[in-house]
């Protein structure tokens, strides 16, 4: 088992970025709070050693992703809240931040991982398809997709950085 | 647009509570490593035990020297006798009886017992409906009522509504004679100091949350005294991460 140094730092360094991917899938606080918790009890437990940091945290990503992705899967956990509430849950209060917010949670879910994968963890095409286990044309598509799909939510000229 | 993304992102944090909560989970997954046994070490526990019940100890053995009230819906009591071992599982009621014989912690060392216990879905279920659980500890001879107290003092620390407190034997005695477990001994009491026309019988069969809805109506405060573990908050040694 990691030590409570390893597990406290690790804690640290990725809850804010589970917490993320939770909101992605989840949307509801009971199973946030189940898949959390797991996903740092999974890296306490897991007896691998991690090659870098940056395979650490794809791991973790990995991790969380999957374990949300049982989670839906049992049909007596499907207890949703509406989405501004989901997004007011995640502690989110600006308004405009909100709404990005929740029309990228309006996106299917497969939209919805590449495009935080890409534009808020900075991971290329290439790697967000090593993530998720796509084809990196599969990946290409899904965010020329989501990008004109949020367009057209949000409206105006968004392109750029 | 991009800009716009990743501030959105940016404001979705984890609250305090949250990574809380999942360093007090893998601190118990830890202890449980730490005092758990393997399946034969177990067996090869209780044989050692059935050695003793043929030696004539089994009236020591099933003596109970201290017990841990779980004060929820429903409620649940062990008993833990002199080697530290858990030697009776007791609900107060049906839905209790039922959650004490699917827990499987009978002859379990008492932390270990503890551990599933307060990982079950039974007090997930509690903290997230009702918000409170009591774990009240009796000491009932020699000093390891105040070793069990400190135990469940500190594998609750960072568990938020748990709370933890001791129990003189003679006042949990007088609960038993009435039927009720400690916390509801405790409500009743207060209820009827309140002026609340309430018997015991009445007490027991309503629910914890019940009963302290109507300490609450009334004016009353029970559960506002407990020990509330002090607790490692381990995972604060650094600055937070971008995550």
């Amino acid at each position: 088992m990691r030590s409570e140094e390893e597990v406290g730092r690790a804690i640290r360094q990725y809850a804010d970025m589970v917490r993320r991917i939770c909101l992605l899938h989840l949307k509801n606080e009971a199973d946030t709070e189940d898949i959390f918790q797991t996903v740092f009890l999974k890296y306490a437990l897991s007896p691998i050693v991690f090659e870098s940091p940056e395979h650490e945290k794809a791991w973790l990503i990995r991790v969380t992703i999957n374990g949300c992705r049982d989670l839906l899967r049992h049909w007596f956990r499907n207890r949703t809240v509406p989405l501004e509430q989901a997004v007011t849950q995640a502690g989110v209060e600006d308004e405009q931040r909100s709404q990005v917010l929740e029309a990228v949670l309006r996106l299917p879910r497969e939209y919805r991982r590449v495009v935080y994968l890409h534009y808020y963890e900075g991971y290329t095409a290439p790697q967000v398809a090593g993530l998720l286990g796509k084809n990196i044309n599969t990946v290409y598509t899904l965010l020329a997709r989501a990008r004109q799909r949020l367009k057209e939510e949000l409206g105006g000229d968004r392109d750029g950085t | 647009m991009e800009r716009e993304i990743r501030r959105a992102f940016q404001a979705v944090r984890a609250e305090e509570a949250l990574k809380e909560r999942a360093w007090e989970r893998v601190q118990r997954a830890r202890r449980k490593r730490a005092t758990g046994r393997s399946r034969l070490t177990r067996l090869a526990a209780v044989g050692c035990c059935c050695l003793v019940l043929l030696a004539g100890g089994w009236g020591i053995y099933v003596t109970p020297t201290s017990a841990i009230s779980f004060d929820m819906d429903p409620s649940l009591e062990l008993e833990i006798n002199c080697f530290g071992r858990v030697v009776s599982v007791s609900g107060y009621d049906g839905e209790g009886e039922a959650l004490a014989q699917g827990l499987e912690v009978l002859h379990l060392e008492y932390r270990r017992a503890v551990d599933e216990i307060l990982d079950s879905d039974a007090v997930s279920r509690c903290l997230e409906e009702d918000g409170q659980v009591f774990l009240s500890v009796v000491g009932i001879s020699g000093g390891q009522g105040a070793e069990v107290l400190d135990y469940v003092t500190e594998c609750t620390a960072g568990m938020g509504g748990v709370r933890c407190r001791p129990v003189e034997k003679e006042e949990a005695a007088q609960a038993r004679q009435m039927g009720l477990p400690w916390g509801k001994y405790l409500a009743y009491l207060e209820l009827v100091e309140l002026g609340v026309p309430i018997t015991p019988q009445q007490a027991g069969e309503l629910s914890m949350s019940q009963l302290r809805a109507l300490l609450t109506e009334n004016g009353g405060e029970q559960g506002a005294q407990g020990h509330h573990g002090q607790g490692a908050g381990g995972y604060r040694g650094g600055k937070s991460g971008g995550g």
